[in-house]
């Protein structure tokens, strides 16, 4: 019960932030000195022309009245505009570009952190040997690679030179007319016993999903490992080891979970960290989602779309924050707060 | 000054200290005096080669050449010049004006205290390079652009960290004591609390550095960042995009600088963690 007070407590603490980041977003964009209109309308457009624009979208208001009608439109009716770009509602173009993201984000992450959990632990519990030492390294070179050339790295060794993994989108052109039940490709093809589909949409996910993947790696093993090395001298573990219980037992079941505390505070950073890397590697994959899309709508200066995607980053943050908090609960019951 | 001695010694005896130092050095030589290290320091700008275009790495060329014919090598230490300008003018400038806003927050806790932080939190709602982003592409593409913005996303988590230091050393006796004493406002923030966050602020500087590379990368790499024809890992890498998979090492050796840089920068913070702040023993532990 006091979990679910704490998340109802912390969600609605969320409203605040998000309209707090809507109001900075919104006047930091208009006292910034570009227009968005001349943009949108091109070199050549006359004064009539972007006068017409500017009158279409509201822009000739005073700054207050715009604010009024924006945020008006968000809260009363999920309404985000429309988009300067792809000139459809950016509400639409979000929830369509949806379960891609996810699915890309989740994937990586999950592995991610799986990974980086038995790597740091394995490093703990082996520490200073020379596995130790070649773990440490890989995940601190991990946190240390841009994803973004990774990815690049990636797609000229596996699609270019070795031909075995797709260099880009998210599944063979001839399956994409597969009827989407969910939007995640994974599941839908699972739906529909589609296994030939599920390996295309899995094979077009390991590349981007690596590039992702590197950092939630590395840090949660670093995390992970520092975890262990102070829970494992800890008089209650020695207890154990004492009364005989094996060591696996004592690792995976006693130990584990103390060890994780640290980690969890890192979850909330590592779902803005992905989110932020999705921009980029979703451009590099051309992968359908929401990164590549509020990439496209930032270089275009495409404002209203731009607001949106930021309130959605924001959203992704809190929520990675609250999930790590909701874990650490799991793990210790006394870190409730009200 | 036998602590500072300790101190040193400490940080030499570990190996991956050494090794990010010797990294960094070779760096901070090579954005001092880039036009001494680089064989052909011409390339640092749009010199035009024809001939030697998108030559493979040999031994004239090392890393190979662009699509300009420059030397690819060249232009690594070039841009050893311009990173480390742009992130230690940006992380430097958001360490300032936060460490004075975390202080002054921290110290004060009143409605100033209070308003500045909610501001911070905002900013921290949102993953540093989206607003980074949306800043740049706003003002312009550019070097100066890209210092400001990342600068301007950067210190809301400078105040922050300060913000929680500042809570809670001013609660210690010796605080309290030099109050009772009598001692100013201004004196005690600055030479009794903020000594005792430097440290503190030393570590994740550190680590700050290898992020802001990243950061800046991802500008450059987008076009935000450094325009053609300035040294820079981020815009070579961007550059290098049209003439792959062909010129392999075009893309290759820019990414490796950038790698080099972070994580020298990340083993150096690891070190002087554990020579500086014996409660937060993260990376290791003493056997």
């Amino acid at each position: 019960m006091r979990i679910i007070r704490m998340v109802m407590a912390r969600l609605f603490l969320l409203i605040p932030t998000l309209l707090g980041l809507v109001t900075i977003m919104f006047f930091l964009t208009y006292c910034l000195p570009a227009d968005p209109v001349s943009v949108a309308a091109g070199p050549l457009a006359t004064l009539e022309q972007k006068a017409k624009i500017r009158k279409l979208y509201g822009f000739d208001r005073p700054i207050y009245v715009q604010y009024i009608h924006y945020v008006k439109g968000i809260v009363l009716a999920g309404d985000f505009g429309q988009s300067l770009y792809t000139h459809r509602q950016i509400s639409h173009d979000i929830i369509q570009r949806l379960p891609a993201t996810l699915e890309l984000s989740l994937c990586s992450l999950c592995m991610g952190a799986l990974l980086g959990i038995v790597l740091g632990v394995y490093s703990a519990i082996h520490k200073n040997s020379i596995v130790d030492n070649l773990i440490r390294g890989i995940t601190i070179a991990g946190i240390s690679l841009a994803s973004f050339w990774v990815a690049i790295e990636l797609q000229l060794t596996f699609s270019s030179a070795l031909d075995i993994l797709p260099l880009v989108g998210r599944i063979d052109r001839d399956l994409e007319s597969l009827r989407h039940i969910t939007g995640f490709y994974l599941i839908d093809s699972i739906l529909m016993l589609n296994f030939q589909a599920l390996l295309s949409a899995l094979s077009h996910l390991v590349l981007p999903g690596i590039a992702l993947a590197l950092v939630p790696l590395g840090t949660i093993a670093r995390f992970a490992r520092a975890g262990m090395i102070g829970v494992m001298e800890r008089t209650y573990i020695q207890y154990e080891r004492a009364m005989g219980v094996t060591q696996r037992l004592v690792i995976w079941k006693y130990a584990l979970k103390n060890a994780l505390v640290g980690t969890m505070a890192q979850i909330g950073l590592l779902f803005g960290y992905v989110l932020a890397s999705t921009f980029v590697i979703e451009k590099i994959f051309r992968w359908p989602g929401i990164g590549a899309y509020a990439l496209d709508s930032i270089l275009f200066l495409d404002y209203k779309a731009v607001f949106a995607v930021s309130l959605w980053a924001g959203v992704v943050y809190s929520i990675g924050g609250l999930l790590g908090d909701i874990g650490l609960i799991l793990i210790d019951p006394r870190e409730v707060t009200e | 000054m036998t602590t500072y001695k300790l101190l040193i010694r400490k940080f030499f005896q570990d190996r991956n200290g050494v090794i990010a130092l010797i990294i960094l050095s070779i760096l901070f030589v090579a954005a001092i005096i880039p036009s001494s290290l680089a064989p052909h320091p011409d390339d640092f700008g749009a010199t035009i080669n024809p001939r030697e275009r998108l030559e493979a790495p040999s031994p004239k060329h090392l890393c190979g050449t662009d699509h300009m014919g420059r030397d690819i090598f060249s232009r690594l230490i070039g841009g050893a010049r311009v990173s480390l300008m742009l992130c230690g003018i940006a992380t430097g400038s958001a360490l300032l004006i936060g460490t004075l806003v975390g202080l002054i927050a921290g110290y004060y806790e009143g409605w100033i205290g209070l308003l500045l932080m909610r501001i911070s939190d905002i900013f921290v709602s949102l993953p540093q390079i989206v607003m980074a982003l949306v800043i740049v592409a706003a003002l312009g593409a550019g070097i100066k652009n890209a210092i400001l913005a990342l600068a301007v996303t950067y210190w809301p988590f400078w105040s922050r960290v300060v913000y929680a230091d500042v809570i809670s050393i001013k609660k210690s006796p010796f605080i309290e004591a030099a109050k009772a004493l009598g001692t100013g406002t201004t004196r005690i923030m600055f030479l009794h609390i903020l000594p005792n966050i430097v440290p503190n602020i030393i570590i994740r500087s550190t680590i700050g550095m290898g992020g802001t590379i990243l950061t800046a990368a991802v500008l450059s790499y987008v076009g935000l960042g450094a325009q053609p024809p300035i040294s820079d890992w981020g815009l070579d890498l961007s550059s290098s995009r049209a003439y792959l998979p062909t010129a392999w090492w075009y893309a290759l050796f820019p990414g490796l600088a950038i790698f080099l840089a972070v994580m020298a920068f990340n083993m150096a913070g690891d070190t002087l963690r554990d020579v500086l702040d014996p409660k937060l023993r993260r990376s290791r532990k003493e056997t």
